[in-house]
This record gives structure tokens, sequence and C-alpha cells, in this order.
């Protein structure tokens, strides 16, 4: 009979020792002199790459693609596992975490045979770096008012049309788009789902800057780009299953990466107390005890969530609110260690970091679902009230 | 990994609700024996068992003195290979002795630096002290008491009827009228020896991790009621024309609410197993997140209700009120949420 049971099964807890040990010489230190970590996620790009192509070779890249597209057919308390133990060892992301996260399974669920044979292997590598392009200036948190419009011209869609907050789009040679293929449709009908060649003519790609002053998003404009009938991937004017599809893989383990990335923002806090000598103060550890406790919140119902996928296909209606609470989470967080640091200590690159971050966690409650669309998700499909727009 | 219920669990945690909802359930002398009936004081039953109990325990509003029988109890009757039957409780709080649970616990760790309790153990095994804020002293037949021997504390257990007990406040001058405290006089009480002085400090460590954890639990059953019942309201109340909640200014409260609830549920059942699976420290630190979530979770989310019923939520009729003594009840019971978040700093930030 299956037992409640929180530990790591025998051969999770062998895969989790296999990996920390390959992580213990694998990651490169990065950190400033003074301890403190690098700026941004993407800093030094060079060593990005170098770390992706050492995690496909080590087969850590694809952990849960089936094995016939590349991958090692693992559950997804693996890949849990993998984004705990990579972040405890502050070890880079692979260089396409799209489409490993997203476009990769997109294209297995509904891509055809020659598309999983040439961009899955390449994005299990790093080779090719998808971004997604879905978010329009007028399609924010609705999509589906996009107005990108793919034309037919013979064997090829012509593309035109504006893409906005497409993350890593400056470092991504491809993207997932979803455009308009019938213009006499409305809202979810009439689009498809194209993978685009960024380096095709006619797209050019802006960063955006944003208020930290570096630029994660860019801005990715198409005028008249030819692309060639077969990236349709799934049907034409099919593309909203397929776009859903897409974001549903976001939502399976995307609360662990989060998770893991607050259980490392929540050591460098207590570190920066201590270091700062403001861990004696009764506020703060008033404070750094409330934040605790958001983080395992998000990480038990992180557990309780992959309990139910494991059963059911679905996660548990829980899961719902991972991604709402830990933007409120991190940004309190790092509110938090700004105010820690002082003003009465030499500044050092804590105090880089810390700024660095309290200021990108801003994004935190609008990016990926603002908290006000995931109120009103929670509001109408779990609490049952009535819709409200 | 698995972080799930079986199918037994579901089974005890479905009983419990049908049970609960039936008006016998607050009969007192009836109601004792069906919680026999049940196996709900089954030496068998693990935390997470009791976990699920005591969270319909909370949806329920339930006056029953079952966890102080199993969780404050419970232990030290065990420890001493005695039955859990009859409803118990435990004196730990003396006017000149440790207040909270933790200052006991502290208190038998080390005999040489705390002065003792406030109820000391004469030579022919009688107990005198006065004890104060004691669940359930009027309902219980048995009372384990803390208490100074000679070679430190010890847990010894009385008669309840030997003891005078007067309620803290009545009626609706209570915090909680159906979770009544009472001061609790011993006066040359006669005693049995339930753990020695060796082994106290373990035993009472255990009863805190596991009423701490039980009541974990049954802050979440008080938070998702009050939140069901807001949500239903919210849902069917209409005003100009449409119900209330089509309002995004009274859904997203609720959204959040759901939120700090299921998240305070995740940490009560993981306490609960930790109480268990992994005593000691990494039990200690899952209760204390468990407590300050859950006890978090019942306050706002009665807050929250009482505010979506408008007016009407401020009315006696309304039942709110109940939920929300009790959510208070919790929220101060052994300390208050902040000095649960300084003894998790400690533990966090100390060592």
């Amino acid at each position: 009979m299956r037992r409640m049971d929180l530990r790591d099964s025998a051969e999770e807890a062998e895969f989790r020792a296999g990996l920390r040990a390959w992580l213990a010489g694998a990651v490169p230190v990065t950190a400033d002199p003074d301890g403190a970590p690098p700026q941004g996620r993407w800093g030094d790009i060079e060593a990005v790459r170098s770390f992706t192509r050492a995690l496909h070779a080590a087969g850590y890249a694809g952990l849960t693609w089936p094995a016939e597209h590349g991958g090692r057919g693992l559950s997804p308390a693996h890949q849990a596992i993998y984004l705990e133990e990579t972040a405890r060892a502050e070890a880079a992301e692979h260089i396409g975490v799209i489409g490993l996260g997203m476009v990769g399974p997109t294209i297995i669920a509904c891509g055809s045979p020659e598309q999983r044979a040439w961009y899955l292997p390449r994005i299990l590598t790093g080779d090719v770096i998808f971004c997604q392009g879905f978010s329009e200036p007028e399609a924010g948190s609705d999509l589906s008012a996009v107005r990108t419009a793919a034309r037919r011209d013979g064997d090829e869609l012509v593309v035109t049309g504006r893409k906005v907050w497409s993350s890593y789009a400056h470092l991504a040679d491809h993207c997932l788009l979803l455009a308009r293929t019938d213009p006499d449709q409305r809202r979810h009908r009439g689009l498809t789902c194209l993978l685009v060649d960024l380096r095709s003519a006619g797209v050019t790609v802006r960063p955006i800057r944003q208020m930290t002053g570096e630029a994660e998003f860019a801005e990715i404009e198409f005028d008249e780009v030819r692309v060639p009938l077969d990236a349709v991937v799934g049907a034409l004017d099919d593309g909203w299953r397929v776009a859903m599809t897409t974001l549903a893989h976001e939502r399976g383990t995307f609360g662990f990466t989060l998770t893991a990335r607050l259980d490392v923002a929540f050591r460098r806090l207590v570190a920066t107390a201590k270091a700062r000598g403001r861990d004696t103060d009764p506020v703060v550890r008033d404070q750094i005890a409330a934040r605790y406790v958001e983080l395992e919140g998000l990480r038990w119902t992180n557990r309780r969530g992959l309990a139910a996928l494991a059963r059911t296909g679905v996660p548990g209606p829980e899961t719902s609110v991972i991604k709402l609470r830990w933007s409120q989470a991190h940004q309190r967080l790092t509110t938090l260690a700004v105010q820690l640091l002082g003003d009465d200590a030499e500044p050092d690159g804590w105090d880089r970091y810390w700024r660095h971050q309290m200021l990108r966690s801003r994004a935190n409650t609008i990016e990926g679902g603002t908290s006000e669309v995931l109120r009103n998700l929670v509001a109408e499909r779990v609490l049952g009230l009535p819709r409200s727009y | 990994m698995d972080f799930a219920l079986t199918g037994e669990q579901e089974a005890l945690r479905d009983t419990a609700a049908k049970y609960l909802a039936d008006d016998r359930a607050t009969d007192d002398g009836q109601a004792w024996a069906e919680v026999t009936d049940l196996g709900w004081l089954d030496v068998e039953l693990g935390t997470v068992e009791l976990a699920l109990l005591a969270e319909r325990m909370g949806w329920a509003r339930s006056p029953s003195p079952w966890w102080a029988t199993v969780g404050l109890a419970g232990p030290a009757l065990r420890a001493a290979g005695r039955p859990v039957a009859a409803p118990a409780t435990l004196a730990w709080a003396w006017t000149n002795g440790p207040g909270t649970l933790a200052e006991a616990v502290a208190a038998a760790r080390a005999p040489a630096s705390a002065p003792g309790v406030g109820c000391a153990v004469a030579a022919d095994g009688t107990l005198t002290g006065r004890a104060i804020r004691v669940p359930h002293a009027l309902d219980v037949v048995d009372l384990v008491v803390v208490a100074t021997g000679p070679d430190g504390i010890e847990l010894r257990l009385v008669d309840a009827s030997a003891a005078v007990a007067t309620p803290a406040g009545a009626g609706g001058q209570a915090l909680d009228p159906s979770r009544q405290v009472s001061t609790v006089e011993l006066t040359g009480v006669p005693s049995t020896l339930l753990v020695a002085a060796d082994a106290a400090a373990d035993v009472l460590a255990l009863t805190r991790r596991r009423t701490l954890a039980l009541l974990a639990a049954e802050a979440v059953g008080v938070a998702a009621r009050a939140l069901s019942w807001a949500s239903g309201y919210a849902a069917t109340r209409t005003q100009f024309g449409a119900a209330i909640g089509a309002n995004q200014a009274v859904a997203h409260p609720l959204a959040e609410c759901y939120g700090q609830v299921e998240t305070a549920r995740s940490l009560a059942y993981r306490a609960a197993w930790a109480v268990d699976a992994e005593p000691g420290r990494v039990a200690d630190r899952a209760v204390l997140t468990a407590g300050v979530a859950a006890r978090e979770a019942a306050m706002t989310a009665c807050e929250v209700a009482i505010q979506t019923y408008g007016g009407s939520g401020f009315t006696w009729e309304q039942p709110l009120h109940h939920w929300y003594r009790r959510a208070w009840w919790l929220a101060t019971f052994d300390g208050t949420v902040a000095g649960t978040r300084a003894e998790l700093a400690g533990l966090l930030l100390d060592d």
C-alpha cells in the first residue's frame, strides 16, 4: 500500500545524490570576491552555454522528455529534484529553458515527425534557442486578442506584426509564434502556431530595457516575414489549442523552479542579515521567520500538487496559487534584504546584488500572468464565483 | 516522495466529516462515547491521522476535549503504558512557573537552571500548586500535571475531580466558550507518577509538537470553513442586480485567502508527518512553521468572511463569530503568532 512519505524514495535519493555529486564538479565558481552572486541569471553567456553542453553530455537535459525523443523519460518528481539541486548548487540554467520546458514538449505533443527530428535534438544540446512570441501590445492578459497576421501565399505564410515581452528573445534564434491566419475569425478561432527562424529577412529583435537597466525581454517585429507552411505546429487555424498545450507545460513543475530560486534568495537573505549584523534585531528576526514560512508554504504545496499530478495527470487546484504567492513572497524578501543593507557598512557586491533583485522582483507580480488575472482565475475556477469581467 | 493521503486516511477524514456534521457531535455525554466508538483514541492512529481529524473538528468547531486528550495528555499516558480512554488534559502553566509549553519543555531539559515549576510533589506524592489556562479542565476525568519532584520535572496523573477548577471568564465573556480554559487549584491532591524526571523532557517535547501540529490542522479547518461560507455567500448574495462576488474587490480577497489556506494546509500535513517521521529539530521547525501559517490563515479567513457578509456578518445570529472566536483562541494558545515566529527565527538564525 502507498503511504504518505515526504522523503525521497530509494531511487529518488540515488538520483539526487548522483546529481549533487556531478554538480559539485561541474558548477563553476562565479561569485564576486566578496561572495556576492553575479548580476542577473545570464551575466556570463558563454559560461551558460558551456554549462548547457555539460548538462546535456551528463544526461541532465530533457529529464521528463520521452526517451524516444532524446529525453530520459523520468517523472516530474525527478524534474523537481533536478530543480532543487541545481538551485542549491547555484548552477546556471540550461540556456534553452523555454525550448526545454515549453516549446519542446509542444513539438512532442503537436509537431510533425520532421519538426521533431530537426528541433528536439537541437533544443536539448542548446544549439537551437527558442523564445515564445505570444504577447502583443494589445494582447497581454487577453491572449486571444492577437493581431499579428500570417497570410497564406502559395506554400508560405507571410507574417506581419509585433510581439512584446518575449523573454530571452535577444539570445534566441527561433520563436514559437502565435499568429492570426484567418482574419475573418474572432478571438480563439483562426489562430496558428508557427516555428519561425528569427534570422529570416524582415525580423527585427529590439531588447526592451527594464527598470533594472538590463534587457531580458525583447520586442520582435515581423515585416512580411516568409515562413514555409511546414513550420506550422499542429493544424492551420488550430493554434489556440497548441498554445494552451505550451502554457500547460509552463505550469507543470514551474512552481518548483520558482520555489528553488526563492530558496536560494532566502539563504542569501540570512547570509546578508548575519554579515551586516542585523540578525539580532527582533524586528528583522520576525520578518525573516515570516519569509521562511512563505517559502515553506510554497515548497510543500508544490509537493502536494506533484502527488496529485502523479495520480490524476493534472496538478491539484492548490497549485493555482503558487505563482501568485511566490511573486508576493519574493517581492517582500528582496524589499527586506535592501532594508537590511543599511547605510553604516561599506557598500559591496551585496548592495549591488540586492538592489538589482529588488528592482527585478517588481516584475514578478506582472510577468507570466498578472496577480489580478491569477486572482480572477482562482475566484472563478476554484471558488465558483461569477466572472468579473 | 509521495505527499498524498492514503485511501484509509481519506476514509477516516470523510467519516469524521459526516459524523461532525451531525448534532450528536455537540451533545457532551453522547459525544465522548462516539469518539471512542469511532476509534479516534486508538493507539494505531499516527499524527497525520489525528491531524485529519483535528482539521474536521476545526471545520465543525467541535467543543470536544478530544484534541487535549490525544495531544496534551496522550503522550504522557502512553509513555506510562496507560490507556487513553477518558477525557484528559494537561496542566503546565503555573502562576510562578513556566507559562508556555516551550518553557515547560525547557525547564524539564535543564532542571538545574530552572527554579522548578510552581507545583511541588510532596514526599507522600501529593501535589500542591495553582495552574492557569488549563484547557477543558471542567470536561475531563484525568489531569496530567507538570510538577517538580526531587529529581526535577516529572509528569503525574491526578483525578480531575480532586482539583478545583474555576473557568476564566464565562459565557459570552470567554474568548471561545466552546473551549473554556480554567484556573486549577491543587491542594495536597494524591497523584500517580506517569513519567519520571529523566524522561519528562522528551515526553513534553513530543506533547508540544503533537499538540501544535493538531492545532495547526484545526486552524486549517476553521479557515476552510470560513472561506467556504464566504465564497458561497459571495456567489449568491445579490446587490445592484448581480452577485456581489462578481466584484473583484469582493472576489480577490477570497482568492488570496484560498492561497493562504492551501499553503497552510500543506504545512499542517507536513508538520503532522514530521512529528512521527522526523522527531527532533526537523519536526520542531515544521510545527512552528505550520503554526504560524495556519493560525494566520484562520484569523484572516474569518475576518474576510465577516467583511464579505457585511452587516449580517457582525450579528450574533450569524455563526461566523463562533469560528472567529476559535481562530482567536488558536492564535493566542501557547503564546502569540509573533512569539512563534520569534522561536522559529531562533531555529533559523542561532545555530
